[in-house]
């Protein structure tokens, strides 16, 4: 009786309410607050709708028909990025975006990077420009392309590794290989890493496109900066040999085997025998690392190369001369676009 | 006066005489089909003509009128056909000198084959990079 008494209705009515009051909150925070995968999701759909206005269809004529591509805005102005293969030797380039087409001007088309600026004469939507270095295995990344005839449409995939080279063929700087479907049409494509910004570009597929191997954007930006500077491509070339050595000295196995007359470098202090241990900034452990760290030479630019002779070590400086397979300046580069 | 009077009687009683009841109905039948019959055995040109005729059949109008128009008729109609003969005229001379868009759109619209499309993504990067140099 007494504790029938005791809890009596409105201390039944006060429990109930303080109850409620405390699971209400819980409740709701566990309706709102949505999944991971409903966040991938959504932040997939975010950065393919931010930046599919900024990629491009490019379109070019050359004796044996029309060439398309895609490539993309990297800035206000214009300038796009796309493959070399869509406007090289080839005329009458034209980029599709927003609805509308442009006529476009080749700025430069290289092949040994295998992609091309181009400038159209528009305001345009641009993607950011990321950090191609932060790349570990397994980061995922976004690419949107225009595959075949279709409309500009996103690839998700995750980056599989870091290759120098391909069926025993040296690239000209390291790519990333990525595990991410591609089509014929997307040479050019943006590749975005999740936090929408571009950390590469889209040069070649493998096997039958179920992966692909990206031009990173800092070695694009080269290009850029190359025609920015000076109105032409200038990549920069010593005309050294190197070889791996059977023993490493100070840190290194990359040996210069052989000097090339036509480049001078024996002129400027480099010997056969030399260890080389960074050519600029960057260091070198074997001679594959030289792939690299030559790409980002510019002629005419002084650069230092850190060498180890005689177990003493030695900072020469050398100018790289204008490399051998830099192509000829393109037909309708004008004034140098801004950096 | 005998005869008078006798006329007279005749006709007030002829006044009273009417037709049976089946001459009125078969009169309408047989007027109908009678002007169908008429119809039908007109010659054709006959009727086409009594057409055309009553379509053109035209309240009163001025004879100044009906001539402007004619004139005005006539001169539209020799316009168009003067056109339409410079246009043949200028295709002829187009075929014939082989560079004027005539002729290529003539060409192109005979079946000339579209331009292959060429999608680009190679099967492996372009590179030119010797290993192990610089």
């Amino acid at each position: 009786m007494l504790l029938r008494a005791a809890f009596n209705f409105p201390a039944r009515l006060a429990v109930l309410a303080t109850a409620s009051l405390v699971a209400m909150p819980v409740a709701r925070s566990h309706a709102a607050e949505p999944s991971l995968a409903e966040n991938i999701t959504c932040e997939i759909q975010r950065i393919f709708e931010q930046n599919r206005k900024a990629v491009v269809r490019v379109q070019a004529n050359d004796a044996m028909g029309v060439r398309l591509g895609s490539g993309f805005f990297i800035d206000p102005t214009g300038l796009i990025y796309t493959h070399a293969g869509v406007v090289l030797n080839a005329g009458n380039v034209t980029v599709t975006f927003n609805g509308t087409s442009l006529p476009a001007r080749v700025l430069a088309a290289d092949e040994r990077s295998g992609i091309a600026l181009l400038q159209a004469d528009c305001i345009s939507p641009f993607i950011r420009i990321g950090d191609s270095r932060n790349t570990a295995i397994a980061t995922p990344v976004l690419a949107i392309g225009f595959p075949e005839d279709r409309e500009s449409s996103a690839s998700l995939g995750m980056i599989a590794g870091q290759d120098r080279q391909h069926m025993g063929q040296y690239f000209s700087t390291t790519h990333i290989r990525a595990n991410m479907p591609v089509s014929r049409g997307e040479g050019g494509a943006p590749v975005l890493n999740l936090n929408g910004e571009a950390i590469g570009i889209v040069v070649a597929r493998i096997n039958e496109g179920g992966s692909c191997h990206i031009l990173p954007i800092r070695a694009a930006e080269k290009i850029r900066n190359d025609i920015a500077r000076f109105g032409v491509l200038r990549h920069g070339w010593v005309g050294v040999e190197v070889e791996d050595s059977p023993e490493p000295v100070n840190g290194t196995t990359a040996m210069i085997t052989a000097l090339n007359p036509a480049a001078n470098a024996a002129g400027q202090g480099l010997q056969p025998g030399d260890m080389v241990n960074a050519i600029g900034t960057t260091p070198v452990a074997s001679s594959e690392d030289v792939i690299d760290a030559s790409y980002f030479l510019t002629a005419g630019e002084p650069a230092d190369i850190q060498i180890t002779r005689n177990g003493q070590s030695l900072s020469i400086q050398v100018t790289p001369k204008i490399h051998p397979l830099t192509p000829a300046p393109a037909l309708h580069a004008e004034a140098p676009v801004q950096p | 006066m005998d005869n008078e009077d006798s006329i007279t009687k005749l006709l007030r009683l002829k006044r009273y005489e009417q037709p049976s009841e089946e001459y009125f109905q078969s009169f309408l039948a047989e007027f109908q089909t009678r002007q169908r019959s008429e119809v039908i055995h007109r010659p054709l040109l006959q009727i086409a003509w009594d057409r055309f005729s009553s379509m053109f059949a035209m309240p009163p109008v001025p004879k100044l009128v009906m001539a402007s128009s004619f004139a005005a008729a006539v001169f539209a109609a020799v316009f168009v056909l003067n056109w339409a003969d410079d246009g043949t005229s200028n295709a002829t001379f187009a075929t014939a000198s082989g560079t004027a868009k005539w002729d290529s759109k003539a060409r192109s619209a005979q079946g000339q084959k579209s331009p292959a499309v060429q999608y680009v993504l190679p099967a492996r990067p372009v590179s030119y990079a010797s290993a192990r140099s610089f």
